[in-house]
């Protein structure tokens, strides 16, 4: 740990309602209880499988959705609960690079539409055009992709913008919610290496919320593993992700294949392993 | 003595293939008049009967478009030429109303995206069994319980309630199964594949896999795996066939192209899946694919390439066998000059 928390949650729940065809109510608690700390500069991955909650804490955790109970402290401010100047000055600190990047960005907005637009909504009145610049520098992109829209951009040029969009407003902390899964690899290092070095460059604190283990221990010190929202196991992420003690974690690792490690259950002819459950 | 496969059709097909694909090339109409853009050129590989090829190359590699130029449903205004072998029988000059028999028995696709895949409005049971009665007849009884039965073989709990259910309601990979299950209502021979477990969690997709894997087995099924996870096709495959900007860079047992990459392509996939340790950075191979059309001559993957000599830059390099490979790249094969290792005795060229 490398100083004192920026970003502490503290029994965070939250639970969707819906009604299903019938009308009968139906409950869905997302977040049974998560705490996490991140200090300042610090990294943090929270991984889990889908419906495991890890979207709706990064929602939370960004000021997007509010917990049901619990506490969020952003620089030592309860997030959620402020309001007005407070809360628009915390909301600059803390800022989330979406999922998809053919989704997340106005298709009718150009590049330099997208980066003011949200220049504009953090922080009015500065010179807008030169942060533009500043931003594309940044990622390194050529400033000519100013005038461009998001369908002449390849996926990895999109989530550059996205990662841009994100900087503009000079946020401490960085919510990168999926922000590599809809890449290639050979795009996704890119990006990885891009956000590594801005974190250096920039301080940045991130939060990396992410399916795939097999980046959580490159990319982060410290994870948390996440499973039908609860936590089930935290620590150093090497140390989790070369020996993960919960069962939960153990099968999620074991299930991941990777070139250095296939499957070997899938080879009907190899006998089973252990620990990837069928 | 070297082996140039390129642009040759196979001398013969081997006893052993269940699909064999010479010179494949697939175009489709551009932006400008008469302007055809080459989604796939020249690409020749084979599939060995009750084996797994795997396609692996980034997006835009041409993957999934060599999936659907073997179904011919590319598209309107687009033009597929190469030969196409299906068990021995030579497919390709099929009319389309004859080809369409084969869609289903002789192979089957298992879509990417099982949302997509499965209609909304209808239990998935019916939809199986729908399938079922288009392509071998029976009635609605027969092929509902044919449906079920499938349903059960691909891992369903409860098949007999788990058919009358729309697909919202199921799990994704659920529906997985449920496309897999559809794939399988004819009886195909060879399973076209398409990034299948991409969209579902890590656990799922080892269940999926271990599924896949093993009714291929059940069922003696060749199948061709598309996906870009390196991961995944290590652990389904067989056999490789690496694309890049539409044509093969290298292709050959799953195991010694992996292990020991020749193309330089190959090898900076690998590397990009290699996570580095905490701190360090991650290999990328820089840059991006070429967009077809935007090709230029050579290799194409020159422009990225740390190997790249002059020779790269204007010369297309031809696919050679090397060992128990093949692969297209000069600084592996000097040119056509250079000695490489003999083909192995009694080698089928692939």
């Amino acid at each position: 740990m490398t100083g004192p928390p920026i970003l502490r949650a503290q029994g965070v729940h939250k639970t969707f309602r819906s009604r299903d065809r019938s009308g009968r109510r139906h409950e869905t608690a997302a977040l049974r209880g998560v705490d996490l700390e991140v200090p300042l500069g610090g990294s943090l991955a929270v991984v889990g499988e889908s419906g495991s909650g890890k979207s709706t804490l990064a929602r939370i955790l960004v000021g997007l959705d509010a917990p049901d109970s619990g506490t969020v402290h952003l620089d030592g401010v309860d997030f959620p609960a402020s309001t007005g100047a407070t809360r628009r000055a915390l909301q600059r600190q803390i800022q989330m690079i979406f999922q998809d990047p053919y989704r997340s960005l106005n298709p009718r907005m150009s590049v330099r539409s997208a980066l003011r637009f949200a220049h504009h909504a953090e922080q009015p009145g500065a010179d807008a055009d030169e942060a533009c610049r500043t931003m594309m520098q940044l990622v390194r992109l050529p400033e000519s992709y100013l005038d461009r829209r998001p369908h002449s951009l390849s996926g990895g040029e999109r989530q550059r913008v996205n990662i841009a969009r994100a900087l503009i407003a000079r946020p401490n902390v960085v919510v990168a919610d999926e922000a590599v899964s809809a890449l290639d690899r050979s795009v996704q290092a890119d990006i990885l290496n891009l956000l590594a070095d801005l974190r250096r460059e920039l301080r940045l604190t991130l939060v990396y919320i992410t399916h795939d283990v097999h980046t959580v221990s490159a990319v982060c010190e410290d994870v948390l593993v996440l499973h039908q929202g609860l936590v089930v196991e935290r620590g150093r992420a090497a140390t989790v992700m070369a020996d993960p003690t919960a069962d939960y974690t153990r099968a999620l690792v074991a299930a991941a294949p990777t070139v250095d490690r296939p499957l070997v259950t899938v080879r009907p002819t190899s006998p089973p392993v252990a620990g990837v459950p069928s | 003595m070297t082996l140039t496969i390129h642009g040759r059709p196979p001398a013969s097909v081997a006893a052993s293939d269940l699909l064999a694909v010479s010179g494949m090339s697939v175009s489709v109409p551009g932006r400008g008049r008469r302007e055809q853009l080459h989604l796939l050129e020249d690409v020749t590989f084979s599939v060995g009967a009750g084996r797994c090829t795997a396609v692996i190359g980034e997006s835009g590699s041409g993957k999934s478009t060599l999936l659907k130029g073997l179904l011919r449903t590319v598209g309107k205004g687009s033009r597929t030429t190469g030969r196409v072998h299906l068990d021995g029988v030579e497919v390709s000059d099929l009319r389309d109303r004859e080809f369409a028999k084969l869609r289903g028995s002789s192979m089957a696709l298992v879509a990417q995206n099982a949302l997509a895949a499965l209609d909304p409005l209808f239990p998935v049971g019916g939809q199986v069994a729908y399938l079922a009665r288009r392509h071998t007849g029976g009635d609605r009884a027969a092929s509902r319980e044919t449906a079920v039965r499938l349903l059960g073989k691909v891992g369903l709990p409860d098949p007999e309630r788990t058919a009358q259910r729309l697909p919202h309601e199921l799990s994704g990979g659920m529906r997985q199964r449920c496309v897999l299950a559809m794939a399988l209502a004819c009886g195909p021979r060879l399973l076209l594949a398409d990034e299948p477990t991409t969209a579902l969690d890590v656990i799922t997709q080892a269940n999926a896999l271990q599924l896949l894997r093993g009714l291929q087995h059940e069922l003696g099924m060749s199948m061709l795996f598309v996906t870009h996870d390196i991961g995944v096709a290590a652990s389904v495959a067989d056999d490789v066939v690496v694309l890049y900007a539409g044509r093969v860079v290298e292709q050959g047992p799953v195991l010694d192209v992996l292990s020991s990459p020749l193309h330089p392509y190959t090898q900076g996939l690998i590397d990009a899946n290699r996570p580095p340790a905490p701190g360090e950075r991650w290999r990328a191979i820089g840059g991006e694919p070429p967009q077809p059309g935007q090709r230029a001559g050579g290799c194409a993957f020159a422009p990225r390439c740390a190997e790249a000599s002059s020779m790269s830059r204007t010369q297309r390099p031809e696919l050679v066998r090397v060992g128990s490979v093949t692969v297209a790249c000069h600084a592996r094969t000097g040119g056509a000059a250079a000695p490489l290792d003999p083909p192995p005795p009694g080698a089928a060229p692939t």
